[in-house]
Order: C-alpha cells, then structure tokens, then sequence
C-alpha cells in the first residue's frame, strides 16, 4: 500500500514537474495562425522608391530586394456577415526581398497571427522569375519542415501576384480554386498535372529537366495550360503548346484519356471526334552498332464520340477505317510534334533516359551526362499506334 | 414462542403452529414407537415444512433475526426453530441498468434466495453449486458463492472464499460489498464486473466464472473480471455473429473516442493543425473566431458542464429529467455557441463525447474512461499531441498490471502463449456461436470444451 502510494506521488511529482517544462511549447490556438493557401513569387518592381517600398522590405545584411513575395491567406469571418462579396474571400501580404526566409519573418512583424505553411496549396512563380532560375528560392519552400510535397508549383506568365489578385467567379480562396484544377487532367490532358513541390525536388536532385503548368488568368476566369520547360539547372527554357504536352503525356505512357478531332472522313468538311478511353502505350529503347532510337508502339481504344455527319452509318467498316486510320495519324503528329519540339529545346522530360538505363545500363553510364544536350537531340523514334474505335454507335 | 412481527408469515404460524399445539392430539398414538418430546412436537404436531432443534443461543437469536419463529417448550432444554421466514420482496423487474434488446426480461432483486432461484432455473444441474456465507460482524449479509463444479478452477473458487473470509467490515453496504474484495483498490478500472441480469451471471459461471451474490442488492458479482468482459453485451450473442461483431467493436472505439476525444481536439487545434485537411483547418478557424478562452479552457468548461449536466440527470427525479436535457443541451449549448462563448464544433467534440461514452455497454467503465478525460485533456494541453501518447502509453502500462483474482486485467487479449490464442474468437471481434467450441483458457477451466465435437448438445449459452 505504501509502495503504491509513493509511486503515485512519484507519478504526480513527474507530472507537475514535466508539464510546466514542456510550457505549451508550441501551443498556438487554431485561429491564430495565418494558414498561407498560396504564394506567388514575382521579381521586386524596378525602381527604388520610397514610403510603401520601403515599407515592404524585408530586412537583409546581404542580398538586394529582388523578389516580392505574396502569400494569399483565407478570411475568417463570423456567419453573419457571409454575404461579403467574393473579392474579400481572402487576405494578401507581401514582403520584397532576396532571402525567402527574411521575407516570410518580415510579414510576421506584420500580423499577429504567425505564417503558417502546412496548408501552402500552390506556388507561382512570373515567367520572368522562372527564366532565371528557381531552383534557389525553392531552397527555402523544399527545407522549411512545414511545406507538404503536395504543393503544386505554377508559372504565370506576367505578375504571378496577379493570379491571386484577380476576382474569380466561384465563391473560393484564389489558391484553393487553382489547387483543384488538375482534378480534370486526365480528361484534359493539356498541361503537366505531375508538378508538385515533391516531384520538382525530386527531379532537382537527380538532375533532370521537368516541366509545370502554366497559369492563366482572365478577367473572371483561370486555366491551366500549356507547360513551361526547366532545364536541370531549374532555369525556364521555353514552352510546349497544349499539343505538345499533349504528345509528351503520350510519350511518357500517361495519357489515359483524350479528345482528338479530326476531319470527317465521311464528309470532309465536317469534323468527326474520337475520344480515347483505353491506352497501351510502350516505347523501348534500341541499341544498334552504338546508335540508339526508339521505338513507340500504342494501341488506342475508343470510341466516336462526336460525329457532325448526319444520318452516316457508323457501322459502315470503310468509315470505321478510315476514322481509325485519321486518328491514328493524328496521333501520331501530335507524339512527332511533341518529341521534336523537345529535341529542339535539348530537354527530355518523357522520362526515356530511365528505359535507356533499365535496358542498357552500361551505354546510360557512358551517355548520362551528355544525354539531354547531345544524344537525345539526335535519337530517332518511330512512331506506331494503332486505334481501333469500339461501340461506334450510341446514338440512333 | 417467539419470534419477530413483520419478518414471519403470520398465517403459517397461526395455522402450522399454534392451531396445532392447541388442538387435541389425536395422531400420536399412531407412531410405531414413542418419541421424545422435541421429536413429538416436530414431527407429528408442528405442520410446518423445516423445523430444527437448537441447542445454543446464538443461532437461535440469528434465526428468530432472520424471521423464523423460535419455539421454547418448559422442560425442554432446546428450542425448536420453524421457518416461518416471510420477506416482503419486489417483484421481478426488468433490469434498470443493463439494458438489452433480445435478452430476458428478468433481472435480479434484493433478494437472495429470489437471485439463487433465477440462476437455478436457467441452469437444471446439480452441479451447480451454491455456497452461503455470511458477511459483516455486526450486519451479517448473507453471500452466496455460486459455481459450476467440474467447470470453474478450484483455485479460483478458493480464493472468492479466502477473499470473502477477510472482510472485517461490520456492516457492509450491500451494493458496495465488491469494493471491500476487489483487485487494486488504488486502481481507477474496475476489476469486477457487477450485473443485475442473471442471463450474463448464467453465461459467465458457464465460461468458468464465479458469481458472487448479495443479499440486499441486485447486483451480483463476477469474478474474475477482465477488461473485455465490461465491452460485452447479451444482444451480441442473440443476433447473428456477422452484424454483432462490428458493433461489439464499435464499443471499443467509443470507448477511445470517449477517452481521447476532448484531448485528441485540443491537441490538434491548438498545436498541430496541420493534421486536419485544409478545409477542415479554415472551418474550425472560421468558427472559433472571437471566441475568448483557449480551446483548453473552453473544452474544460464544456467538460464540466457535460459532467453536471450527466449527475443532475441522474439524481433528478424522472419527471423533471428531461428538462435537464432542455436545459442543459438546447440552451446551454445553443446559447453559448450564439453568444460566442463556445465554438460550435467543442460543442459537436462534446456530445460526441457524451453519446460514445452512453454506447459502453457498462457503466462501472464508463466512470473511469469518464474521468481520465481531464487528465489527458490536460496533457493535450500542455504537450500536443505527444501528451496524449503520453497518457495513453500510461493507461495502457496501467492496464496491463492490473490484475482480477489472479487472472490479468487484459486476459484474454494478451494471450500466454499460441495455444490460448482461440480465446480471441470473444473479444474485441468474434465469431460464430457455433465456432466458440472452447471455453476461455485463460480461466483454466477444469473442463475446457464447450461444444462436443460429435454431440450437438450445448452445455448453456452461446
């Protein structure tokens, strides 16, 4: 009994001594925090003024205001006043300044609510920014213990401020909206939807080139679309049109849904569609007498889905050929398309130098370093696919 | 003649005794050979079913205590005691705190000999045993110590009698008798299981249990008690095993969620939002907005007021009890939320909290789980999250002493060794009735299968 009772005591004791230490170290009420949603990272506007500029610096010993910062927070707001029009969904700070780290504590002596990056949606970065490198503001964003893999990084052509500013139609957080879009990818396949903070970091490190979306705004609207290009030193490079990206998805055995629209073979003013719904894609490496190309070889199931000729008979097997056969090339100009424009830009993003490695280890050790400048812009592919249309009739 | 007015049944006596003694004695001639006085009286005058001869005293005065009637006859140097005991008894209910769907209707009463009574009829086996004693110096409650020869292990029928023997109390509240012989008093769990349906006392003396009856109370207990046994309920035997054993389990979580639930909101709101999904995070923002205390602060209040409101509920009288949930629920909760004083999804956290704890099947459980709220409340305050491990890891320590007539608290879940391991066909999930051919061994029960292979006859219950 008496054993118990000291035990107790000596339970109590660790208790009281224990819990003050810890002081609610980290406590921090949930309405406190400043949940950034999204953050848009712009060059600094030239010029050094005064009053507000100076007012958005964030303090340095080294490095120039080079960048200006913007995180978009949401708005809590008591139920009554729901009725606030969109506009006032969402809060926006920004700081300007070189070092990331001093621009995030330079909003934090602003609000009283600390900067909270757990929930960090997107990233945008303006074109500008992206042309010149990200590879060392996304230092900070891959180091910081906060940010989640699953942040999606975006390119905006002009002011990537803009993108957060701008007044959309749907009642929602800017970020929150923009974070939802690449739901649709498979269904329109038209830009990168793999271009998270994870994926980026892994392809920073393993010194590859990749692509992100582009976002565009305008007026009420955004879309994403297009990709922007980064060679392995995370610089932007160029673009790829919607086609492209397209071709790239096909390439890289991604595509697993898509429209294409083709001239009706029946008719060939009007136009007939094809939407695919079951791809088999498989590109393989040769190696012949030290010369390497590769081989695609796809085979596309689908179905008609829009036919403007009336009254033709779908059935009819000459048309059914001849609808395969237009997609088929249609496809394969897109993949044709899609793979010179990147042997152009000497960058690979269809991940082909991994088949190379796992089918030819030894010639990837003596091409690795050289392959996106010299031996993918001279690797020749050939393109197969086969369609083949199912249920070509639904409609009566 | 003596005896006590209101403890005997005065038309026996009136009619078996004192109309007998004052008649004429036309029989006696009748006996093959003469008898002694004593003998005379009780056989052959007194027409009552059970008379003894006492010589001493003191059991003279327990009997006449007890309601019999204690007759003295000049010369006689003994006195012959009648039973005349008559207890005025509430009638059979159905049992107030252990509600079931499909079980009987019958719970047990104040009444000893009514409780031994409805086990016996359950089981028609004469080696059901039944053992009385007495309990309290000075109140001297009656004990009966019920159970299955030639199932239940000696040792443990040894040690509910070595326990029993130690009581010194002298007058023993008969509902709280279990207290004076449980396991870890220091201990916040239960280590017995008190039940006021003979159907779970008939089920678990079949495992190989002991019943512990009192006289005075409803409640018997069973000993030994693990912690899987308060998680059980008839209605999980009466259904079919596929939806019953999904419910069984969803105790178990209410339980967690009863325990954990006010700490596990703290924790997250307050240190680690990053848990919630984003939306989630900017709901809970939203409506905590302008709300003046600390989520810790609120959720003790809350907590407190949930305590109240639960005891009022009980201590009130029926009629006025459901304004106690009017009040309390509809305008505590309702007003506090619209005057901003607590954020409406505390309030969910608490109800919740509330309503999981109802669903333990066991209310000797849901004190404890009840009350270890606060402290990890308080370590969620204090640490985040790695407070509530803490106090879980603690609880769990805690759990695992523990001990209940020499079987581990955890028993069966922490089987000894692979062979016991189709205990767990009863515990937190389980399986068909007809599956559960062996009783726990963990209890070591003398006779250990349940179901005869060949033979489809069941002993009891299943």
């Amino acid at each position: 009994m008496r054993k118990t009772l000291r035990r107790l005591l000596l339970a109590a004791a660790l208790l009281i001594i224990i819990l003050p230490l810890g002081g609610c170290w980290d406590r921090k009420e949930i309405e406190n925090r400043g949940y950034v949603l999204g953050v848009a990272i712009d060059h600094a506007p030239a010029g050094e003024g005064t009053g507000k500029k100076e007012f958005l610096a964030a303090p340095q010993g080294a490095g120039r205001r080079k960048y200006r910062v913007t995180m978009e927070l949401p708005k809590f707001r008591k139920e009554a006043s729901k009725e606030i029009s969109s506009s006032q969904q969402h809060l926006l700070w920004s700081a300007e300044g070189e070092s990331m780290l001093a621009v995030a504590r330079a909003i934090n002596a602003r609000v009283y609510f600390g900067m909270f990056f757990e929930d960090i949606q997107i990233m945008i970065f303006s074109e500008a920014v992206a042309r010149e490198g990200i590879g060392g503001i996304l230092d900070f964003w891959l180091r910081d213990a906060e940010i989640r893999r699953k942040v999606k990084l975006l390119v905006a052509p002009g002011h990537a401020e803009d993108v957060l500013k701008a007044n959309f139609q749907v009642d929602e957080v800017n970020s929150v909206f923009i974070a939802k879009l690449p739901k649709n990818a498979d269904r329109s396949p038209y830009f990168p939807s793999k271009a998270t903070v994870g994926e980026i970091s892994e392809a920073i490190r393993a010194k590859r080139s990749f692509v992100l979306p582009f976002v565009l705004v305008e007026g009420k609207e955004v879309k994403l679309a297009k990709a922007a290009v980064f060679d392995k030193r995370q610089r932007m490079i160029g673009e790829l049109d919607e086609f492209e990206v397209y071709g790239g998805k096909l390439i890289r055995r991604e595509l697993k849904q898509g429209v294409v629209v083709v001239a009706n073979p029946a008719a060939p003013g009007k136009i007939a569609a094809f939407e695919l719904y079951e791809a088999d894609t498989k590109v393989t490496p040769h190696l012949e007498d030290g010369k390497l190309r590769f081989s695609l070889e796809a085979k596309f199931i689908g179905t008609i889905g829009e036919n403007q000729v009336t009254g033709q008979d779908a059935l009819d097997p000459e048309f059914t050929t001849a609808m395969e056969q237009a997609v088929a090339t249609e496809y394969t100009q897109i993949a044709r398309k899609s793979y010179d424009r990147q042997q152009a830009l000497k960058v690979e993003i269809f991940g082909l130098g991994k088949l190379v490695y796992n089918r030819y280890p030894q010639y990837w050790k003596s091409v690795k370093d050289r392959w996106e400048e010299e031996v993918f812009p001279s690797t020749p592919i050939d393109i197969k696919i086969a369609v083949s249309v199912r249920r070509p009739v639904l409609k009566r | 003649m003596i005896f006590l007015d209101g403890m005997v049944d005065e038309a026996a006596i009136n009619e078996h005794i004192i109309e007998k003694l004052t008649q004429p004695q036309a029989v006696r001639s009748s006996a093959p050979q003469p008898l002694s006085l004593a003998d005379t009286v009780r056989h052959t005058v007194i027409t009552a079913a059970l008379t003894t001869e006492e010589t001493e005293m003191e059991p003279i005065v327990n009997r006449i205590l007890s309601g019999d009637a204690a007759l003295f006859i000049d010369t006689l140097p003994a006195a012959i005691v009648v039973a005349t005991r008559k207890l005025e008894t509430r009638a059979i209910t159905e049992p107030e705190t252990e509600a079931e769907l499909q079980g009987p209707r019958d719970g047990f009463t104040e009444e000893l000999r009514v409780n031994i009574t409805l086990i016996r009829r359950r089981i028609k086996n004469p080696n059901l045993v039944v053992t009385r004693r007495t309990v309290g110096i000075r109140s001297r409650t009656d004990v009966a110590i019920v159970y299955f020869r030639g199932i239940a292990a000696f040792k443990l029928v040894r040690e509910v009698e070595k326990r029993l023997e130690k009581i010194t109390v002298d007058i023993p509240a008969p509902s709280g008798i279990h207290s004076l012989f449980e396991d870890s008093p220091f201990s916040i769990f239960p280590t017995m299981m008190s039940t006021e349906r003979p159907d779970k006392l008939t089920a678990a003396l079949a495992e190989g249990k002991i019943g512990i009856m009192f006289d005075g109370t409803p409640f018997c207990c069973v000993a030994p008690t693990t912690f899987v046994d308060f998680f059980k309920s008839g209605d999980d035997y009466y259904e079919k095993w596929l939806p019953a054993a999904p419910i069984r389990f969803t105790r178990y979580i209410s339980a967690f969620f009863a325990l954990t639930m006010p700490a596990l909101y703290v924790a997250i709101t307050s240190f680690h939002p990053g848990l919630l999904p984003m939306p989630l995070t900017l709901t809970v923002g939203t409506s905590r907005e302008g709300v003046p205390f600390p989520t810790f602060i609120e959720a003790f209040i809350m907590e407190g007021l949930l305590e109240i409101m639960q005891e009022a509920g009980i201590r009130l009288p029926k009629l006025i009890g459901p304004a106690v949930s009017i009040v309390g629920g509809l305008v505590i909760g309702e007003a506090a939320v619209r005057a901003g004083l607590v954020s409406p999804p505390l309030v969910i956290v608490t109800s919740f909290t509330a309503i999981a704890t109802f669903s333990i099947s066991s209310y000797r459980m849901g004190l404890p789980l009840r009350l270890l709220r606060v402290p990890l409340m308080i370590l969620a305050a204090a640490l985040g999250m790695f407070g509530v491990m803490w106090g879980l890891i603690a609880i769990a320590i805690h759990l695992s002493s523990l001990e209940s007539f020499g079987e581990p608290y955890l028993a069966p879940l922490t089987p000894r060794s692979s062979a016991n391991l189709s205990d767990l066909k009863d515990t937190v999930a389980m399986l068909p009735a007809t599956r559960m051919t062996e009783r726990p061994a963990y209890l070591e029960p003398q006779d250990a299968v349940r179901i005869k292979e060949e033979k489809s006859g069941r002993d009891d219950e299943d």
